[in-house]
């Protein structure tokens, strides 16, 4: 159970770091909003405590260092420069660090920023005035954001009425602040002949859940503070997960309403506490009341955030994910058998609960899928931090702007997709974005901008690298092609295919390595990640204006919409995601290109790969074959093949060891009658026939 | 602030109307000890009541700790004006139990406050 809880603090604590560097960086750039001070606050505070709670003692005490400097930027006493925020980024390192329970290589550096930061609190070594020492863990309870809750013990000066004060009023204003309960007592009220009605005799007990902070409140009791007793005491922080508040007992003592050995004597009686305490005369009714609304009001709590976290969400596994995404893709085939074989039975009961059962599938597919799917923003952020890592390592001014955060990719996608767009950013850094003396030169402004932005597109998701640095240079791209013989010297091409050199293994025009670039990974080995998601990846550059990468995924692996194909008697799924059309091809269209693999469709000249030579197939083609034109990169290429059945919903299945590494084919899958259709890499097809097409 | 007092065999009835705040309260007061004075059971009614505060409700309470150690009755009829009701209800005198002076069991502040 404990290493399960140290499990599940180690989850919420890596979403908090995201949050908290995404929180950080944003500071940096707005040192005085408020909100993103709480939030790296909050970040921080629960990082602390869950962590103490959980065992992390290290931890804790290292991010209380860090808090207690963002106490004080909330109180306006310490201000947010870069200083800080550079600080506070290597001690989220530092922190992650020791959560993946790494050793860091330079374990000397975790005393270097806790003396960073304490450098920073006024009062401290080296700092002029001085400052409210901080208070050690556990100790502070000023913290606002979730809703924790308070004990108000107040009792107003007795002449209050006769100030104009109404406690009332005072009572009503704590009440807009959230739940809220109030337990008069009424101990000191005089017998009737002894009362001065105009005198307040009533002091109270109140109890309120709020996310408006301690702050909050004292403000409420800020002109009667000075004349009267007010005690306010954080009960419950909003983090606790049980429902079982302390006992009646516990509550009494913990007020100091009744001492502990009392308390066990009345407990050694085995009464009812409440009854015993008042029989006894140990503890007043109005006490006794008030703790049991104490009681009950944090039990409420405590079950409302319970009830509202529940709904919110749910933890689980991915690997439960994928294997419920499996099961799914193998409830499509075997729905797919049910539906032929209705149609083969020619049954319309049969016929009936087929199509119920198919529409289920496909709800159920379709669920299942959304659950893997996970915000873009996840890998944004960590984005910010690399742009802005990388800035200042090559002296560049840049902003990078993220748009579309929310939109969704399947799990699997996203995590493949870090690394290649890891390497774009760092080329748009490295070779587009100009340095600041170049950029005012040329009449742009000193800081650049890069834009990462995804959106929804169909069954797709579009993701534009965007800068606007000094773009592509054509000449030395089309010079470096003709130099390496792939491009005839008199043929004109279009600025699309010229930039998709770039993306070919061997193709490099940077005339020097920096730390950044030159690592050995180039933009084919982008580009051969985005293929290997079933993506497309495009270029488009103006020089001196800057460069847009679009990058093409679909929504998710798992399953995708095929086109089914034959060539004798065998199936093949081409991704519908890169068809553009089918066309047919005779044997007068073949001869009309005297030997060439071009089709003229509709006055444009198309390449194609003749799949039954590729694959070697056997038989005479038909007389009339289909062309399957697919475009990738902007250029259109054709598949042959016998025949095009339909489209196909694709479970993909993967390649067994043996097979994986065939040149031209992605996976497989499996038909409604059991038959397995191959899933064919388009990119891969045309790849491998590029002499032969280019020719 | 209006009065009635009437006396029904034992049980004083005093209704009570207008205004019921710290502006009448030391009136309200007399009003009290005096009925306090007369019967061994005090019946408070109410009747276009336009106002309330906190002193009233400190007054009941304190009326009825003192019917309480006098071995005399004291209750609130119903149905009780809103604005008392809420008065007692913002100003959390509501109780389950009644305090360590109730020994008869009788605090006004358990029941028809809701």
């Amino acid at each position: 159970m404990k290493d399960k809880n140290r499990e599940a603090y180690k989850e919420e604590a890596y979403e908090l770091l995201a949050e908290l560097e995404e929180s950080l960086l944003a500071l940096e750039a707005s040192p005085e909003d408020e909100e993103l001070i709480g939030r790296v606050f909050r970040a921080m505070h629960t990082i602390k405590g869950s962590g103490a709670m959980f065992g992390f003692e290290d931890i804790a005490s290292f991010t209380h260092e860090v808090e207690t400097v963002f106490d004080l930027v909330r109180d306006g006493q310490v201000r947010v420069t870069k200083d800080l925020v550079d600080l506070s980024l290597a001690a989220r390192d530092e922190i992650r660090a020791m959560l993946e329970g790494d050793e860091p290589e330079d374990v000397h550096q975790r005393p270097g920023i806790i003396a960073g930061f304490r450098g920073l609190i006024p009062g401290a070594a080296g700092e002029a005035g001085s400052g409210p020492a901080p208070a050690p863990p556990g100790e502070e309870d000023s913290w606002a954001g979730a809703p924790a809750t308070y004990r108000i013990r107040f009792r107003p000066a007795a002449d209050i009425f006769l100030s104009g004060a109404n406690p009332c009023h005072l009572l009503n204003e704590l009440r807009q602040l959230g739940d809220f309960n109030v337990v008069a007592q009424t101990e000191a009220i005089p017998f009737l002949a002894d009362i001065n009605p105009e005198r307040c005799y009533t002091s109270w007990d109140l109890f309120l859940t709020t996310s408006r902070g301690f702050d909050a409140i004292a403000d409420v009791f800020i002109f009667v503070a000075d004349d009267s007793e007010l005690d306010i005491q954080m009960i419950d922080d909003g983090t606790a997960d049980r429902g079982d508040y302390k006992k009646l007992g516990e509550i009494l003592v913990a007020r100091g309403d009744l001492d502990e050995d009392s308390l066990t004597r009345l407990l050694a009686q085995r009464q009812l506490i409440g009854e015993a305490l008042i029989s006894t005369g140990l503890v007043s009714g109005d006490k006794v009341e008030s703790a049991l609304v104490e009681q009950r009001h944090v039990r409420a709590a405590q079950k409302k955030r319970q009830e509202n976290e529940g709904a919110a969400s749910i933890r689980v596994p991915s690997a439960k994910l994928d294997k419920l995404v499996d099961l799914v893709g193998e409830l499509v085939t075997v729905q797919a058998r049910l539906s032929q074989t209705a149609i083969n039975f020619q049954d319309s009961q049969l016929t009936a609960i087929a199509e119920e059962v198919e529409r289920l599938t496909g709800d159920l597919r379709d669920n299942a899928l959304n659950m893997r799917m996970l915000p873009i923003g996840t890998i944004f952020s960590k984005f910010q931090r690399l742009v802005r890592d990388l800035s200042g390592e090559l002296g560049r001014q840049v902003g990078l702007i993220t748009a579309g955060a929310e939109t969704e990719l399947d799990k699997t996608v996203l995590e493949r997709l870090n690394d290649p767009l890891v390497h774009l950013l760092r080329n748009s850094l490295d070779h587009g974005i100009e340095s600041p003396e170049v950029r005012v030169q040329l009449g742009k402004p000193a800081r650049g901008k890069i834009s990462l932005t995804a959106s929804h597109a169909g069954a797709q998701v579009i993701i534009r690298v965007q800068d606007d640095g000094r773009g592509l240079d054509q000449e030395a791209i089309r010079a470096k092609a003709v130099q390496l013989g792939w491009l005839a010297p008199e043929v004109e091409i279009s600025d699309k295919e010229l930039f998709s050199f770039i993306m070919s293994p061997g193709f490099s025009t940077a005339r020097e390595v920096t730390s950044v670039s030159g690592r050995g990974v180039g933009m084919d080995v982008v580009k051969k990640a985005i293929e290997a998601l079933q993506g497309s990846i495009e270029i488009d550059s103006q020089k001196g204006v800057g460069t847009s990468i679009t990058i093409k995924l679909p929504l998710t692996l798992a399953i995708i919409e095929g086109l089914l194909v034959t060539i004798e008697e065998d199936y093949f799924v081409v991704p519908l995601s890169v068809v553009t059309e089918c066309v047919e091809l005779t044997r007068e269209d073949v001869a009309r290109a005297h030997g060439h693999k071009m089709a003229r469709v509709r006055d444009e000249i198309v390449p194609y790969v003749h799949l039954r030579e590729r694959f070697a197939m056997e038989g005479l083609p038909p007389a009339i074959e289909q062309i399957v034109i697919t475009e990738m990169n902007g250029s259109k290429v054709g598949l042959v093949v016998d025949q095009v059945i339909g489209e196909q919903q694709t479970v993909i299945k993967s390649l067994g060891r043996v097979y994986r590494h065939v040149a031209g084919i992605s996976g497989a899958t499996l038909l409604g009658d059991g038959t397995v259709a191959l899933i064919l890499d388009a990119a891969q097809l045309v790849q491998g026939q590029a002499g032969e097409l280019l020719n | 602030m209006d009065m009635k007092k009437k006396v029904a065999s034992k049980t004083e009835v005093v209704t009570f109307s207008g205004d019921l705040t710290i502006e009448n309260a030391q009136e309200l007061q007399k009003i009290l000890l005096a009925a306090m004075d007369n019967a061994a059971e005090l019946l408070l009614t109410f009747e276009n009541v336009t106002a309330t505060d906190l002193t009233f409700v400190q007054l009941l309470c304190s009326a009825h700790r003192t019917a309480v150690r006098s071995d005399k009755i004291m209750k609130l009829a119903s149905p009780r004006p809103e604005v008392l009701m809420a008065a007692v209800r913002e100003t959390g005198f509501i109780r389950e139990k009644g305090c360590i002076l109730d020994t008869q069991a009788s605090c006004i502040w358990k029941e028809g406050w809701q």
